[in-house]
């Protein structure tokens, strides 16, 4: 079981949706941390846990492009199955996350409205017809 | 010393026993009278301290969405002010919970709209990086105004909630 807090493993000060908007961003974290992390607890069959607490707190698109990506590239199943969040803090971003987030990235993921980058990133992973794929998307 | 029982002191002795035994009783009585009564005025403390504590709150939240409308606030500082106050509020709740089995996410709807309407402005966004007062256009007011027409009755539902249960565990805090 691997655990990324995000204010030790990434930043105490998160900042919005976009790299373009604000620095480390919900689609920085997500390029450069969760969709790596998510891929190696998915192929090792382990859960990934990712903690909120401790830092400053969070703006909600900053955590709604992090999962929303995630979502959107694993599927919300996956999702569900590998991933778990911690928020002792702040427990109403479960509840947000699974009655907002969840469910919206899931729809766009089957209509394949693709997610806006802003940067270019390094190739990801995708999960396509059951298979992992890393390309920049 | 041996004490003999005879005609003469027994008539004393079973005055004194029921002196005695109508002392014990009055004592007794008085007890449980006194302890129910400070069990009773420290339930009441307990919920009226909790309807407080709900009270303040709410005024809080008034006051800052009269501040946000005003442009008397930082764009820098919100998101962890709103990060304190959901930990207060979680604190709160979770011992109104424990007291008066109370959904614990009573307040969720109102945190959650709220911090979603004001950091997910677009007033808000196009700030962030530079800081300054937060100037909200009309658009988010009238969206933060119909945000309160709609959820302000929560703390009141709260409060009324509190004030009318029954349930009142005990419990280590």
């Amino acid at each position: 079981m691997v655990q990324i807090k995000i204010s030790e493993d990434f930043s105490e000060d998160p900042g919005l949706r976009h790299c373009s908007i604000s620095d480390e961003s919900g689609e920085e974290f997500y390029h450069k941390i969760l969709n790596d992390a998510f891929y190696n607890a998915l192929t090792s069959s382990e859960k990934l846990i990712l903690n909120l607490d401790g830092g400053s707190g969070y703006a909600p698109s900053f955590l709604d492009e992090a999962i929303g990506n995630l979502i959107y590239d694993f599927t919300l199943q996956n999702v569900k199955n590998y991933l778990t969040i911690i928020s002792l803090e702040e427990p109403e971003w479960i509840e947000y996350l699974e009655k907002e987030t969840y469910l919206q990235w899931e729809n766009r993921r089957l209509k394949n409205e693709q997610p806006k980058k802003t940067i270019t990133h390094q190739p990801w992973y995708r999960f396509v017809d059951g298979d992992l794929i890393k390309k920049s998307w | 010393m041996s004490i003999w029982i005879t005609n003469e002191n027994s008539g004393v002795i079973s005055a004194w026993t029921g002196i005695i035994g109508t002392v014990v009783s009055l004592f007794f009585g008085l007890w449980i009278a006194i302890s129910l009564q400070i069990k009773l005025t420290s339930k009441r403390v307990i919920k009226d301290h909790l309807i407080n504590e709900v009270r303040t709150l709410n005024d809080f939240y008034f006051h800052f969405l009269n501040d946000l409308v005003e442009d008397k606030r930082n764009v820098k500082g919100l998101i962890s002010l709103f990060k304190t106050m959901s930990i207060k509020i979680s604190k709160l709740m979770d011992i109104i919970h424990r007291h008066y089995e109370i959904d614990q996410s009573f307040l969720s709807t109102y945190q959650i709209g709220l911090r979603n309407i004001i950091l997910g402005c677009p007033e808000y966004e196009s700030g962030y990086e530079t800081g300054g007062v937060l100037i909200l256009t009309q658009d988010t007011i009238n969206e933060l105004m119909a945000f309160r027409q709609r959820n302000e009755h929560l703390f009141n539902d709260l409060i009324l909630k509190i004030n009318s249960s029954v349930v009142d565990k005990k419990i280590e805090i």
